[in-house]
This record gives C-alpha cells, structure tokens and sequence, in this order.
C-alpha cells in the first residue's frame, strides 16, 4: 500500500463527536468517530505525561499515577483569588482573596492580614533532657537526673530535678549542663524549689542564669548580695528542682 | 500488628559551632507513625564527643577550630563576668 502523507490529505472541518472519518485500506473502506476512539483507546499503564518540564510530570508505574516533582514546583489549585498550593516538602499553603492564609508548617495568628512571618509559629517541640551537675572537669554522681522542656518558637521552658549522690570531685563554678538548647543570649532564668543537702539553712534564695546550654547556680543573701554557689554551700546529697525559661537562636 | 521502634538523629549547628542533638524514637504501626519521642543535649565547642556518633564527631571535628573554641570560652567567661560572679 502506498505512503498518504496527512498534508496530501483534503481539508475538512475540524470533527467533533460523533463525526465520522473514513479509512481506507486492502480495498475496504470504514468510518470511525472520536467517541469511538475514545471508547476504545487502551488505557496507558506506564509511561509519564510531562509539562514541558524535566524535573515535573505524572508517571505511571504500575498502573499508580504518581506526580513527580523537584524543588521548584507545586501543584496548585486556583479558583479566582483563592488559591492552595501543593509544594514538595509536604507544605500546603492557602491564600484566600489573594491574601496569606496559611501554611501547613507555620501557625499563624492572626491568620491572615501579614506577610512578615513575625508571628508565624514554625517551632515546637517537647521532649526531655538529661541535666547534669559539674563544674570545668568533674561531673557530679546522680541518682535521679530529669528533664522535660516545650519549645515554643524560640523560647525553651524547661524543669528538671535532679538528686547527687557524690560530688566526685566537683567543686567550683558549678553548673547545671545538659540543657536541650543552645541559648541565644544571658537573659535565661530559672526557679529553684524543693532544695535540699544544703549546708546553709536559711537566709539565701536561689537564683540562676542560662548561658551555652548550662545553667549557673546563684545564691542570694541580705550581707554578700548575689554571688556564686560555692563548694561550702551544698553537700554529696545535694538535690533540686528547677523550672525556667530562655530563648535560643 | 507489633509496633516497631526506629531511633534515629537528627542535629542543628548554631552560629557558635554549638552542635544540637536530637535523637528521636520513633515508633510505627503498619507502616505509619504512631508515636515519638526527643531527647536532646548541646554539645558546646570543645566538649568531649567520645561518646557520640561518627556523624556527628565528624561535624565537630570540621566546626570546632582552635579559633571557635577560644570564641566560645571567652563568650562563657565573659557571661559569667557580666553576672557579677
């Protein structure tokens, strides 16, 4: 059978529906139409569908239709100036009327009105940590040692409790390690309650500053004002607990 | 099902070459999360890190020059000088 070029062919309006197209072929001539086409085009079971874009296309493996994507991309919906996007990473963002009004991996309050992320929660966690108390070359023995913190943006409260058995050799410039975060500055703070194995007993308070990820004791007296806690002020027995806050970076 | 506990770490370093560690259990059923758990510590530049994982060792051993960890007790010295202690 000779080669039809479609250019040699002769133009007719564009076909719709049920519209007929004559084939030609081994001396028998036959008509088919898009419906049937369409009703009887096989499935596609594998293979992909891109969008004029590498890294962005709909495959199908094993008959599952998965969209792939890269850094870049998203699928959106849009429905005149509400939108929601799809991005990779997992993060779905809302616009409603054209405004921010969400996005999965941020909480924002108030939900709308802003676009500085100013008040856009996108940290939280909670979990515990393990405190420890020494100073620059002794770790103190503890029986009991610990800590539970909620992390809120970048503010970390934090309480922990912790009961020594042996000083092991601690004894100057002493300090609770172990804290889950970094501080970003020495305005952390801490409470002190239920402490015990003092050799003071009474006239002081308690006090404390984060700075790294340890808090230094403080004690407080009506004649020596603010100083350090000190090796003559506790014994191997020592215990505590401890609640305060800071912000890290 | 039986539920399945995968431990795994992950750790974020500050601008002062603090190593943050989370090592978090997590626990899943068929296949799906259904619970976890973080416990964090700080390592600070120049800590011991004999007991961590090579992972992170190795990101100590890049942060930590001899300049950071100088940075970093002079910032610590000078914290506790500001608290009048």
């Amino acid at each position: 059978m000779a080669d039809v070029k479609i250019s040699d062919l002769p133009l007719k309006p564009v076909p719709v529906g049920t519209d007929l197209f004559e084939l030609e072929g081994g001396g028998v001539s036959n008509s088919v139409s898009l419906d049937d086409i369409a009703a009887n085009m096989p499935p596609i079971t594998t293979g992909r569908v891109s969008f004029g874009d590498a890294d962005f296309y709909i495959e199908l493996t094993g008959g599952n239709p998965i969209i792939r994507a890269d850094a870049g991309d998203y699928l959106a919906y849009i429905r005149g100036t509400d939108l929601w996007e799809t991005r990779v990473g997992g993060a779905v963002v809302a616009y409603q009327s054209g405004t921010l009004a969400g996005i999965s991996t941020q909480l924002r309050c108030p939900a709308v009105s802003f676009d500085d992320g100013v008040n856009a929660l996108n940290e939280y966690e909670e979990g515990t940590f393990t405190p420890s108390f020494r100073d620059n070359t002794n770790t103190a023995i503890a029986s009991l040692a610990d800590g539970r913190y909620v992390r809120i943006g970048d503010m970390v409260h934090y309480m922990f409790r912790i009961t020594l058995t042996d000083l092991n050799g601690a004894n100057t410039n002493f300090r609770f390690a172990g804290l889950p975060f970094s501080t970003a500055n020495d305005y952390g703070t801490a409470s002190f309650a239920n402490v015990q194995g003092m050799t003071i007993t009474s006239g002081v308070s308690f006090g404390g500053f984060a700075v790294g990820s340890s808090l230094f004791p403080t004690m407080w007296d009506a004649t020596g004002g603010t100083r350090s806690m000190l090796i003559g002020d506790i014994t191997n027995v020592f215990q505590c607990t401890v609640s305060g806050q800071y912000q890290t970076s | 099902m039986a539920v399945e506990k995968t431990t795994y770490q992950k750790y974020e370093v500050t601008r002062y070459s603090n190593i943050q560690v989370a090592t978090i259990d997590e626990y899943t059923e068929d296949g799906k999360v259904v619970g976890a758990h973080t416990h964090r510590h700080v390592l600070n530049p120049g800590d011991d890190t004999s007991g961590e994982t090579k992972r992170i060792q190795d990101v100590a051993a890049v942060e930590w020059t001899a300049e950071v960890i100088a940075t970093w007790e002079e910032m610590q010295a000078q914290a506790q000088a500001d608290a009048g202690l």
